[in-house]
């Protein structure tokens, strides 16, 4: 059971709100389009798709991944721990883009 | 989640009310046209229009560095042709054709093409800031969606529920109703939105595999970029023999829209594309020919999966495939969706009106909003119907008389805005509903009296697509009178319990 | 035609649907129905929204036919709301 104080402090209040506006909508953009990018590079090197293919997926993914994202923003009840999975799955996308376009490159 | 909908959806609603109700229009973009249009009757051939161009570009515009032809197609009449003017002349860039090449200069409109652009260009705006604000108002309206979706599952279990004239309840319930009942449609019409302008609001996943965006267009349409003028005039191909050869390789599927680079030139292409209402998939396949010789050169590879649901979405959001009934339920459906954003926006007040420390005097907050709302609801309301008028009422052959259409309904929304502003709200309500519902209905009036297309003798000679016009005109006239009465009845009760309230305090 | 039958199926549908819930029985009859002819009525609702699938796609094509039942349950809903406030006005 939650008391009434600890709702305040995990819930969406007053101290917190700025941050999670911050992970619904610039930090959410920018890992929206980072999964994009993995997407659109996985599919076209790891697994042959075409390339238009891999993009076009990627990019009609990444507005249902965006708003998924948006949601979990407000959603997570700790915000410590949802800017922590942010940025633990941004490192991990920006490390993967970065191995991907140094050594595929693009067409 | 209730907070993230409450949110989302007021901070754009205002611009996601007007994205709706001119999108909704642009299911009928060619019929508005058409009435826009009383001059122009009957229909007119694809291959013979795309001619009759072809020979009017000749003339206006030899050395421009392309042509863009969108032809006629069962529902319209004329064709509409843009071109970028060579460097030696400028000025004329667009005109509106008939079958045989001439420019149809009575009544110079941009019809329901304007409401259409509207809605994902907005006006008066550079188009790129436009769009960019149009796509953020859609995420919004999303999140929204699908926040309303999570925080109200209880509505889909008594999802019969409406219960009308009962002050909160109802507005909430009327919301509910119109979202609810057409949920599908609001979010295929947000989501594939938001695909239309992919490429622009979410260029990573082509810019993860292309070093230029312009690679993947040519890739995916077969379509290479445009080479340079040589300077050798060479004629151009006919274009009658190559529409019919793609006409007769796409199973018969007309051909909707023609692109020609460098006309006349030796390095002249010819791109064909199937029009968007001969299938559901909207990006239609494109061959392209020497523009001289008249051999093919190229055209769209075959789809694969990912392209094809692009193509599908976009042709699902634009309706274009849609035969008539289809067309009138999708128009119903975009109605729902204006009523459930106007809805949600008054809600947004009718909640928060009781809980004001003093309701006779809101802060700024609630007052900004409600303003906005009369401004946008109402405003709008006022506002396209005065487009309708002007294409009737200002003079036929007046100069930038197209424009002036548009101007007039942006006069006439500005004055609600300040008429808004300036009044009670609840007095600006009234007039402002009133106001709309007298526009409309002078529509069919005025149309009787300006053309010989009037309702009685449309009505005579079955010209279906005039008397349906007027009657929507008169329906939608008839919605906001209603709204208006409504309001006027709640306002007396709620003003003769005010003073019952008050004679109570003083006999205490 | 098509259209016509696709709406009339799904009115019909949510029609049942409405009947099976206990509080629209209360509203319509004065009374509950009992549990078999309730659990009767809900299985109809749902082959009936399931018939208008099948008309439409049999009538107009699998992706024209499924995109005009999306359709026409909105429509067949919105009449049964419609249809369930006249009694009370």
């Amino acid at each position: 059971m939650n008391t009434r104080a600890g709702k305040v402090r995990k819930g969406i209040g007053k101290g917190n709100l700025a941050a999670r506006l911050l992970a619904a909508v610039p930090a959410n953009y920018a890992l929206s389009s980072l999964a994009a990018a993995c997407v659109a590079r996985a599919l076209a090197h790891g697994l042959a798709v075409s390339a238009p293919e891999a993009s076009m997926a990627a990019t009609l993914l990444s507005f249902a991944i965006f708003a998924v994202l948006a949601l979990a923003a407000f959603g997570m009840r700790s915000v410590v721990r949802l800017w922590l999975w942010m940025l633990v799955s941004g490192a991990v996308m920006g490390g993967y883009l970065w191995f991907s376009l140094t050594t595929g490159g693009r067409l | 989640m209730a907070l993230v909908h409450t949110w989302t959806g007021l901070v754009l609603g205002w611009l996601l009310f007007a994205m709706f109700a001119t999108g909704t229009s642009a299911y009928f973009q060619d019929e508005i046209t058409r009435w826009m249009q009383p001059e122009v009757t009957g229909t007119a051939d694809p291959v013979a229009s795309a001619q009759g161009a072809v020979r009017f570009l000749q003339r206006t515009a030899p050395d421009a560095s392309f042509w863009f032809l969108t032809l006629p197609n069962g529902r319209s009449a004329t064709t509409q042709a843009f071109w970028y003017p060579g460097t030696g002349t400028s000025g004329q860039t667009e005109a509106v054709l008939d079958e045989s090449g001439r420019e149809v200069t009575v009544r110079q409109t941009n019809g329901g093409y304007f409401l259409y652009r509207f809605h994902f260009d907005l006006h008066y705006l550079p188009v790129l800031w436009a769009r960019y604000l149009v796509g953020i108002a859609a995420m919004f309206m999303l999140v929204a969606i699908l926040s309303g979706v999570i925080t109200h599952k209880k509505i889909f279990v008594d999802f019969f529920m409406l219960r009308f004239g009962k002050g909160q309840r109802s507005w909430l319930d009327a919301h509910n109703v119109t979202a609810v009942l057409a949920l599908p449609f609001h979010l295929m019409i947000t989501f594939t939105g938001l695909v239309t302008l992919a490429a622009m609001y979410m260029p990573w996943g082509i810019l993860a595999n292309y070093a230029s965006p312009d690679t993947f267009q040519s890739a995916v349409f077969g379509d290479p970029p445009a080479a340079e003028r040589s300077g050798r005039n060479v004629p151009l191909a006919d274009l009658a023999p190559l529409m019919r050869k793609a006409s007769a390789q796409w199973g018969g599927r007309e051909v909707g829209v023609v692109r020609i680079n460098n006309p006349g030139d030796e390095t002249a292409t010819i791109a064909l594309t199937r029009g968007p209402g001969e299938a559901m998939g909207s990006r239609g396949e494109v061959m392209v020919f020497d523009g001289t010789s008249g051999r093919q050169t190229g055209g769209s590879l075959p789809q694969g999966a990912a392209l094809k649901t692009e193509s599908v979405m976009i042709g699902l959001h634009s309706g274009r495939f849609a035969q008539i009934a289809l067309r009138w339920l999708y128009f119903l459906s975009g109605l729902a969706g204006t009523a459930m954003v106007g809805t949600g926006l008054v809600l947004w007040t009718v909640k928060r009106r009781q809980r004001l420390p003093d309701p006779e005097r809101p802060h700024f907050g609630f007052r900004l909003v409600e303003k906005l709302n009369i401004a946008t609801i109402a405003g709008l309301g006022c506002a396209i119907p005065s487009y309708f008028l002007a294409n009737r009422l200002l003079p036929t052959g007046m100069a930038a008389r197209a424009d002036w259409e548009i101007h007039t309904m942006f006069l006439v929304w500005l004055g609600v805005l300040i008429w808004a502003l300036l009044r009670p709200a609840a007095r600006a309500w009234l007039e402002a509903l009133r106001l709309a519902a007298l526009l409309f209905a002078a529509v069919p009036l005025v149309n009787a009296f300006t053309t010989s297309r009037g309702l009685p003798v449309s009505l005579m000679r079955g010209d279906w697509l005039f008397v349906a016009f007027d009657m929507v005109m008169l329906s939608l006239a008839a919605a906001f009178a209603l709204a208006a009465a409504r309001l006027a009845a709640r306002q007396r009760k709620a003003s003769a319990g005010r003073t019952m309230g008050r004679e109570k305090a003083v006999r205490a | 035609m098509t259209h016509v039958l696709g709406i009339l199926l799904a009115l019909a549908g949510f029609w049942a649907l409405a009947v099976s819930m206990p509080r629209h029985q209360r509203d319509l009859a004065g009374r509950t129905l009992a549990k078999s002819h309730a659990f009767t009525a809900r299985w109809a609702g749902w082959a009936l929204l399931a018939a208008a699938l099948a008309v439409d796609i049999a009538g107009l094509g699998g992706g024209y036919g499924l995109v005009a039942w999306c359709a026409h349950l909105t429509v067949g809903a919105w009449l049964t709301v419609a249809l369930l406030h006249l009694p009370k006005r």
